[in-house]
Order: C-alpha cells, then sequence, then structure tokens
C-alpha cells in the first residue's frame, strides 16, 4: 500500500513540474543548450524540437539570440545552421552559476 | 547610560579586521547577486543584493564608528588644554552614538529583507511597521545592548527555521546545508554578543563566531562559483 502511495505522490509531483510554465530565461536557456549539446551547431528544426517550442515562438526568440549575438546563422551544404557565439555560451555558463546560486540560497 | 560594546584592549585592531572580512563576504554576495538581477531582471536578486549591501553598510559604520572609538584617547592627550579636551569628547561620544546606532539599523534592516525574500512573504503592508519596531529597538538598544543582539539572533533564528523548512520540503538537503549552517553560526555569535555583560571576553569569542559564519557564507559563495 505504501508503495501505491509512493508511486501516486511521484505521479502528483511530476504533474506538478510539467505544469510549471517555462520562464523567458528558461526557454533562452534550454534553446542555447540545445545547441551547445549538438557540438555549437544546429539545424532550426531540430531546435524547434529539441527546445519544445512552436514554430513562431522559435523565431521570436531567434530573433532575440541574433540580434543580441549569441547565436549566428549559417549556410552549410545548402543548408541553414544555428551555431551559438562565444557570447551564448558565457550566458550559458552564467544561467548555470545563476541556478546554483538560487539553489545555494534557496531564493 | 549610553553602553557601547566592551573591546578588550589588545582585541581593538583586530575586531576591525574580522569586520573587514564581514564587508567583503556581504559585498561579494551583493555584487554577484546584483549582477543576476542585471541578467535576469527578477526582483528577488535585487532585494537579496540590497539585504547583502546593508549589511556591509551597518558594519562600515561599525568600523568607522572603531576607529574614532580606537583613537579617542589618543586625541585629546595631545591636545592639552582641559576644556578643548571636554569639548572633543563631547563631540566622539555623539559620533560614537550615531555610528552605532547606524550599524544596529542598516544591519537589523538587511537581516529583515534576508528574511522577508527567504520567506517569500507577500504582505507589503507589515514592512513599514517591522522598520518601525526595527528603528525602535535600534534606539533601545543604546540602553540595554542586548536588544539589539536579541533581535538579530531572532531575524537570524527565522532564516535558518525557513532555510530546513524549504530543505524538507524540496529535499535539497545538500546544497542548502551551507547556508543554514552559516546562518546558524550567526545566530549564535548573536546570543553570545547577548551575554556581554558577563566579561569583555565574551565580545571575543562572539566576534570569533561571527566571523566562521562570515567565512561559511564565503565558503558557499567560493563552492558556488567553481562549481560552475
Amino acid at each position: 500500500m505504501w508503495i501505491s502511495i509512493a508511486v501516486i505522490q511521484l505521479y502528483f509531483n511530476d504533474v506538478e513540474n510539467m505544469n510549471k510554465r517555462r520562464s523567458r530565461l528558461d526557454i533562452i536557456a534550454d534553446m542555447l543548450t540545445s545547441i551547445q549539446d549538438k557540438g555549437g551547431k544546429i539545424k532550426p528544426t531540430h531546435l524547434m524540437y529539441k527546445a519544445n517550442l512552436s514554430h513562431n515562438l522559435l523565431q521570436s526568440y531567434l530573433e532575440e539570440l541574433i540580434h543580441k549575438n549569441m547565436v549566428k546563422e549559417m549556410d552549410i551544404n545548402n543548408y541553414k545552421y544555428l551555431i551559438i557565439t562565444d557570447k551564448g555560451l558565457e550566458l550559458i555558463q552564467n544561467l548555470k552559476k545563476m541556478k546554483d546560486f538560487q539553489d545555494s540560497f534557496g531564493i | 547610560m549610553y553602553q557601547l560594546g566592551l573591546t578588550p584592549d589588545w582585541f581593538q585592531d583586530i575586531d576591525t579586521l574580522f569586520e573587514l572580512i564581514s564587508i567583503i563576504v556581504t559585498v561579494l554576495i551583493a555584487t554577484i547577486a546584483y549582477k543576476f538581477y542585471r541578467l535576469s531582471s527578477e526582483e528577488k536578486y535585487k532585494w537579496f543584493s540590497l539585504s547583502f549591501l546593508l549589511i556591509a553598510v551597518g558594519y562600515i559604520f561599525k568600523i568607522l564608528t572603531n576607529f574614532f572609538v580606537y583613537n579617542e584617547q589618543l586625541i585629546t592627550h595631545t591636545l592639552g588644554l582641559y576644556t578643548y579636551t571636554v569639548q572633543y569628547i563631547q563631540e566622539y561620544y555623539y559620533i560614537e552614538i550615531f555610528g552605532t546606532l547606524a550599524f544596529r539599523f542598516f544591519m537589523l534592516v538587511g537581516l529583515f529583507s534576508l528574511y522577508y525574500l527567504v520567506n517569500k512573504c507577500q504582505d507589503k503592508k507589515t514592512i513599514p511597521l517591522v522598520l518601525f519596531l526595527i528603528l525602535i529597538t535600534t534606539i533601545f538598544s543604546t540602553v540595554q545592548y542586548f536588544a539589539f543582539h536579541l533581535t538579530a539572533a531572532l531575524i537570524l533564528g527565522l532564516i535558518v527555521w525557513q532555510y530546513s523548512d524549504i530543505c524538507k520540503k524540496l529535499k535539497k538537503t545538500l546544497t542548502l546545508c551551507n547556508p543554514i549552517v552559516a546562518f546558524g553560526v550567526l545566530f549564535i555569535s548573536q546570543l553570545v554578543f547577548a551575554l556581554l555583560f558577563l566579561t569583555p571576553k565574551i565580545y571575543v569569542v562572539a566576534e570569533v563566531i561571527q566571523l566562521c559564519g562570515f567565512l561559511l557564507l564565503l565558503y558557499n559563495y567560493i563552492s558556488m562559483m567553481w562549481r560552475t
């Protein structure tokens, strides 16, 4: 019986986490980390799936990231690729630090 | 009667050094929190930064007051004329009172704002009331110094309590362990400070414990930076 209660609790915890909306910064972090995980370059469609975004949302976030020089577009073998810049990598690092700070001080 | 901390003579410059270390630690944490505020525009980082900055400002006032208090006799000695000496003592007396009051007020406001943030309080109507009570406590502490230390201990105790609650809820005992211990040590130091009436040696013990608390916060800061 205790096991089944624990399973139900775990299920509801997962549902609770799933229902949490990602903040703007969470989405940017997910996008940049997805590019980094793919070796620094990714196709836009792959990024859309990896970061779990709609086409419109991806476009609006990409515009911002390209404008801020975090990501740049490049054509390789007639395919459009998104490449993470040093500034983008620096942002990932700072976001990780921020998350760690938040966890460390419980705020 | 106005009461100032009873510092043993041999410890007079050492405690200033301790205070300086506390300022460095609090300013470091305030700076990184402000950097995260600039990055995320989240208000909580701004208030966290401000809390530590207020504590740092408090310690700056304490160092300045210590400077005047410890050098008071030297200045009166060089003047020579009795009337002038009395005048200078009067002036320094007011500086001591102002500096000590400023230290205590900023320290308590900084700690309260930290508690408010950690506790995720939403009700802003209580802020003026608490600020007024802090002001009253600060003024009253010139008569009974332990009023300040007990109030600081109370707020620190509440912060530790809140942290342990967060730990239980999130089951993140390892990451939050350091601030719990650090604020717990600071809480103990304030309780020890309140026992100053027993013997001036207590001041040394309390200062050392307080330094340990700030060093633990520094350790938390460094390990966090090191991890990422």
